[in-house]
């Protein structure tokens, strides 16, 4: 079914192997880049490595460096599949970062990268660990079963 | 060793043991007398209320020659009109501070300021997270005491949740492979904390165990904390703990004779004051010594 979808899409970028479940979340996080595009989501797709997956269609958009960050949080196996003239021109596999900067925001509201007037200046930077990312400052864990309650996409990269 | 010198006090891990036992023999000259005079400016900035860090810190900067500056109570401060953190220390710094005592109610704002500046930051609190010079110095009192921490076994006791002088102190005696007893109703305990407090322990492959349970008669150091009411999102929930613990004299019966009970105060209502008058209480003592702590601490990181 992934394999159809890829094949129909004209020109964009089509996300496979998503976390089943997380791909709203991935469509929320590109809503300004998806804005006037085209857009599909299918949840809970059978898949053989996976039981079952999220897949992302997204037509003419093109994605940067800091999407492919966004989307490694919420989808640590994806691929993503850069889609022209109905070919697959690229496929990039995605690695979750050590290091994440600028991307989320830590959910402690008594952490100093959620001050209001810090903010301006403070980027906020999570390192990876076994359990997801922690905040290099206040040491608050994210991971992505917390999101989006307690975390929300920084203005950088959205 | 790493070096002192122009050193960040950010967290008590950033520090090994020799480090510490290096700060704990100049403590030791300080409290003997034995100390330099620094021609230097220490700003000390505290945009959360502090009665013992902030008095210790300006005392030890006056008698180690040192002038100092900076913000007392952050409701007279410019923070009240709104200035950020980043602007009130930048004024400080272009004031000539040689070093900056940061006390902060929101977690990693010393660090944030270390980065943003290349003057040597000293981690006065950062709301529940760390409170490393804290630590040190109830490192520096229990190692006074029994001359070292082998074999020692230390209670902590109070609020393990909130509390930010609790992690800092089981770092450091993790660092020795002291047996630790966190002692906490289970909305205190430590696995509640957010900054990772119980897994960093385990990483470190600290020895410790939890309990709600007040079993005293094994330990050499009981070091309490009060509640921090302050800290709670919710009244409930401050309601269902406070006063969970109440030490007094009876409560004594059976433990060792050497124990110490160490408290970084203020307290309100875990420690009677009954207890004052025993072996003991080491806890006005361990108060006095932040004065030498940080005396000792000015002296290694502004010193030549």
């Amino acid at each position: 079914m992934g394999d159809l979808l890829v094949n129909r899409l004209k020109n964009g970028i089509v996300i496979d192997h998503v976390v089943s479940g997380k791909g709203i979340h991935i469509i929320t996080l590109l809503a300004e880049k998806t804005a006037g595009h085209r857009v599909i989501l299918l949840q809970h797709a059978e898949s053989r490595k996976m039981g079952t997956k999220d897949l992302i269609k997204l037509e003419d958009v093109k994605l940067e460096d800091t999407d492919l960050q966004f989307i490694s949080l919420f989808a640590p196996n994806a691929t993503v599949n850069f889609i022209e003239n109905e070919e697959v021109v690229r496929k990039h596999s995605v690695k979750a970062p050590e290091m994440v900067s600028g991307l989320i925001r830590c959910p402690n509201a008594r952490c100093i990268t959620n001050d209001p007037g810090e903010a301006e200046f403070l980027v906020s930077r999570l390192k990876r660990v076994k359990t997801g990312y922690i905040c290099d400052y206040c040491e608050q864990v994210w991971t992505t079963k917390t999101y989006p309650d307690g975390w929300s996409a920084n203005k950088v990269g959205v | 060793m790493g070096s002192w010198t122009n050193r960040d006090v950010i967290s008590l891990r950033d520090f090994s043991k020799s480090d510490l036992l290096h700060l704990f023999e100049k403590t030791k000259e300080v409290k003997e007398g034995r100390y330099g005079q620094l021609d230097k400016t220490v700003a000390l900035l505290f945009f959360e209320p502090s009665t013992r860090t902030y008095g210790s810190f300006d005392s030890a900067a006056k008698r180690m020659g040192c002038k100092v500056i900076g913000i007392q109570d952050p409701d007279t401060a410019s923070l009240k009109k709104g200035e950020s953190t980043y602007d009130t220390v930048r004024m400080f710094v272009g004031y000539g501070a040689d070093a900056l005592v940061i006390r902060h109610p929101r977690a990693g704002a010393p660090k944030y300021v270390a980065e943003a500046f290349d003057v040597p930051v000293i981690n006065g609190g950062d709301d529940g997270h760390e409170h490393p010079t804290q630590a040190m110095l109830d490192l520096f009192t229990i190692w006074e005491k029994f001359g070292g921490f082998e074999g020692l076994k230390v209670g902590i006791m109070g609020d393990l949740r909130y509390g930010r002088t609790a992690s800092s102190l089981a770092y450091g005696l993790a660092k020795w492979g002291v047996r630790m007893r966190f002692i906490a109703p289970d909305l205190l305990q430590i696995h509640w904390r957010n900054d990772r407090l119980e897994e960093q322990l385990r990483e470190m492959g600290a020895d410790f165990e939890k309990t709600d349970q007040v079993k005293l008669d094994d330990l050499d150091v009981l070091y309490v904390t009060r509640i921090q009411k302050e800290r709670f999102v919710d009244e409930t929930e401050y309601k269902k703990v406070k006063g969970s613990f109440h030490l007094g004299q009876n409560s004594l019966k059976g433990v060792k004779n050497k124990m110490i009970i160490l408290h970084p105060l203020p307290r309100v209502d875990e420690l009677s004051p009954d207890i004052d008058r025993m072996d003991h209480a080491w806890y006005f003592r361990q108060a006095e010594n932040g004065l030498y702590v940080r005396m000792a601490l000015l002296e290694l990181i502004l010193g030549d």
